[in-house]
C-alpha cells in the first residue's frame, strides 16, 4: 500500500475517508489527488471496490420473482393495502372515525334544526336581507352574480362565507350559492397543459403575472373566475383570500370554495391530512374530471400534489407534483 | 420508469388498485432483490428478505408520505427487511461466508466468479458497514438518505462507506490473505501519516 507515499507538497495525504468522499464528488481532496500519483492509485482502488459492488447480481428465476410479487399483491387484498398486518386495528379505527363523523354530522343537523326553529322570524328576515345586500355588494364583478366564497374579503371573510353558506337555505333566494360550480379548466390534453393552468394558481405567493395566468387559464376555458385560485365560478375580482395563518407564508392559501367532488377519494390516495388548495373541473383527455391540489402539512415541506379524478367514479386519471 | 410513473402507480396502489401494486413491485423487484442479495449474501436469504420487503412495501404504502422518491423509500424498507433477516440468521445455522468463498471459481464463467468474489468480500464486512456501502454503491443513495435509512449521522455514513470500500478493495486485491495482514493503510480512526 501507500503508507510510504511522499506528499507532493510536504503535507499529509488525504485519508481513505477523504478519498472515498472524493470519488463520491466531494472536491476537497481533488487538488491533492491530481498531483499525487499514490493517492490517485488509492482512489482508483476505492473506485474499483465501489464499481464491484454495483456490478449486476444474478437475479432469481422468473417463477420465484412472480411468486414473490403475487404473494405481496395477495397481502394487499381484500381489505385494501396496508390492511394486511394490522387489518383489524385499522378497520376498528376507521369504523370509529366513521361512527364519530356520523354522530357529529347528526349533531350538527339537529343543532341547525333547533336553531332554525328557535330563531325568531324577524331575525331570520333580517339575516336574509343582510345576505342579499351583501351579495348585491359583491355581485357586480361576477358574471353569475354568485357569492364570493372566501375569495373576496380578507381576514373575516372565511367566517362570513361560512355564515352565509349556513344561512343560505333559510334565505331561499341565495340557495344557489351553495352549489356554485367549480371553475372549469376546459380541455386538458396532458400533464404539461395541466401544469400550465394549475401551476400558477398553486404556486406559492402568487404574483400578479401568475394571477393573470391562472385567470387566463380558467377564463379561457369559459370560467368566470377572476381570482388566482379558480375555486368558485362566481369568484369576483380581487386579491386572493389568505387566511391569517398563511398570509405571511409562502404557501398557497387553503381552498375555501364549495366542497369539491372526489376530495375524499383523492385524500384516500395519500394526502389525508394535507391542505386542499385548489379545485376545478376539466376535461382530461376528453373525460370529465375534477382537478384537486393539496400541499403537505406543514406546508413548507414537499411539493404540491395534483390529482385528476374522473367525475362520477372519482377514479384517479392522473397525478403530478409541482415544486413549491 | 419515471418518477411520474411511480407517482401514478403509487397513488393507484394506495387506492387499492392491485394491478398498480403489481406493476409497481414488478418495476422495482430487480433492484430490491439486488439490494437483498448484496446485503444478505446468499440467494435463499435474499429471497426471504425480498419477500418480506415486498410485503412491507405493500403494507407501508399508506404511510408513504412521498417526501422522498418511491425507490428511496422502498430501499429503506428493504434495507430494514435485510437487517431483520441478518438478525434472524444469526440465530440459526447456515452455510458460512467462508463456505461460500471456498467455492471453486475456476469452473465458473468469468462474471460469475467476479460476482462471487465481490459477494464474498462484502460478506466479510460487518452488516452496518455493508449496508452503507451497498446503499451508496448499488442504489446510488445520497449520504443524507443513507443517514436517514440507517438512523446514523451523515458523518458516520461517510466513515462507514470509506472503511467498507477500503476493506473491500483490500479483500478484492488480495483475497488469499487475511484482512488484517492486508491493511497497511491507516484506518479513519488512526492518524494519517505522511
Amino acid at each position: 500500500m501507500t503508507t510510504d507515499r511522499t506528499p507532493p507538497t510536504g503535507g499529509l495525504h488525504p485519508s481513505d475517508e477523504e478519498l472515498s468522499a472524493f470519488i463520491d464528488g466531494d472536491p476537497a481532496a481533488a487538488a491533492h489527488v491530481r498531483r499525487c500519483r499514490d493517492c490517485r492509485a488509492r482512489a482508483d482502488q476505492l473506485q474499483g471496490a465501489a464499481r464491484a459492488v454495483a456490478t449486476p447480481v444474478a437475479l432469481p428465476s422468473a417463477d420465484a420473482r412472480e411468486a414473490a410479487i403475487a404473494r405481496a399483491v395477495a397481502a394487499a387484498s381484500p381489505a385494501g393495502i396496508g390492511a394486511a398486518p394490522r387489518a383489524r386495528e385499522r378497520w376498528v379505527l376507521r369504523f370509529r372515525w366513521r361512527a364519530l363523523a356520523g354522530v357529529g354530522a347528526a349533531a350538527v343537523v339537529a343543532a341547525s334544526i333547533v336553531l332554525l326553529v328557535a330563531l325568531p322570524r324577524h331575525d331570520r328576515h333580517t339575516t336574509t336581507v343582510a345576505l342579499r345586500n351583501q351579495n348585491a355588494a359583491t355581485a357586480p364583478t361576477s358574471t353569475t352574480g354568485g357569492m364570493a366564497f372566501g375569495v373576496n374579503g380578507g381576514a373575516g371573510s372565511t367566517s362570513a362565507s361560512r355564515e352565509r353558506a349556513s344561512a343560505a337555505p333559510a334565505a331561499g333566494g341565495v340557495q344557489q350559492l351553495q352549489t356554485a360550480p367549480l371553475a372549469d379548466l376546459g380541455d386538458v390534453p396532458d400533464g404539461a397543459a395541466l401544469r400550465a393552468r394549475v401551476g400558477p394558481a398553486v404556486h406559492r405567493r402568487p404574483t400578479s403575472d401568475q394571477t393573470a395566468a391562472a385567470s387566463a387559464g380558467a377564463s379561457g376555458a369559459g370560467s368566470t373566475s377572476q381570482g388566482p385560485t379558480p375555486m368558485a365560478a362566481s369568484a369576483p375580482a380581487g386579491p386572493p383570500e389568505r387566511s391569517a395563518d398563511t398570509s405571511a407564508s409562502d404557501v398557497p392559501p387553503p381552498y375555501s370554495g364549495p366542497p369539491p367532488p372526489c376530495e375524499a377519494a383523492a385524500r384516500s390516495l395519500g394526502p389525508a391530512q394535507d391542505r386542499l388548495v385548489y379545485a376545478a373541473t376539466a376535461k382530461w383527455q376528453g373525460t370529465p374530471a375534477v382537478v384537486l391540489a393539496f400541499v403537505p402539512e406543514p406546508p413548507a415541506a414537499g411539493a404540491v400534489r395534483v390529482y385528476v379524478m374522473e367525475e362520477g367514479s372519482c377514479r384517479l386519471l392522473y397525478s403530478d407534483a409541482y415544486d413549491q | 420508469m419515471s418518477q411520474l410513473g411511480d407517482d401514478v402507480l403509487v397513488a393507484r396502489a394506495v387506492g387499492g388498485d392491485t394491478t398498480a401494486i403489481n406493476d409497481l413491485l414488478r418495476l422495482h423487484y430487480d433492484r430490491l432483490y439486488s439490494l437483498c442479495l448484496r446485503m444478505t449474501g446468499n440467494e435463499a436469504d435474499a429471497l426471504d428478505a425480498c419477500q418480506e420487503a415486498l410485503l412491507a412495501v405493500v403494507r407501508g404504502l399508506p404511510s408513504f408520505d412521498r417526501r422522498s422518491a418511491f425507490p428511496t423509500w422502498a430501499y429503506r424498507v428493504t434495507t430494514n427487511a435485510c437487517l431483520d433477516e441478518l438478525r434472524r440468521r444469526r440465530r440459526r445455522p447456515i452455510a458460512s461466508v467462508d463456505d461460500m468463498a471456498a467455492i471453486e471459481h475456476r469452473d465458473l464463467p468469468e462474471h460469475a466468479a467476479e460476482r462471487l468474489d465481490v459477494q464474498a468480500a462484502l460478506n466479510r464486512l460487518p452488516p452496518e458497514f455493508r449496508a452503507a456501502v451497498v446503499l451508496r454503491d448499488l442504489t446510488g443513495m445520497s449520504y443524507e438518505d443513507i443517514s436517514a435509512t440507517l438512523g446514523i449521522p451523515p458523518g458516520t455514513v461517510r466513515s462507514r462507506i470509506a472503511r467498507g470500500r477500503a476493506a473491500l478493495a483490500d479483500h478484492l486485491g488480495a483475497p488469499d490473505r487475511e484482512p488484517d495482514q492486508r491493511r497497511q493503510r491507516p484506518t479513519p480512526d488512526e492518524p494519517v501519516k505522511p
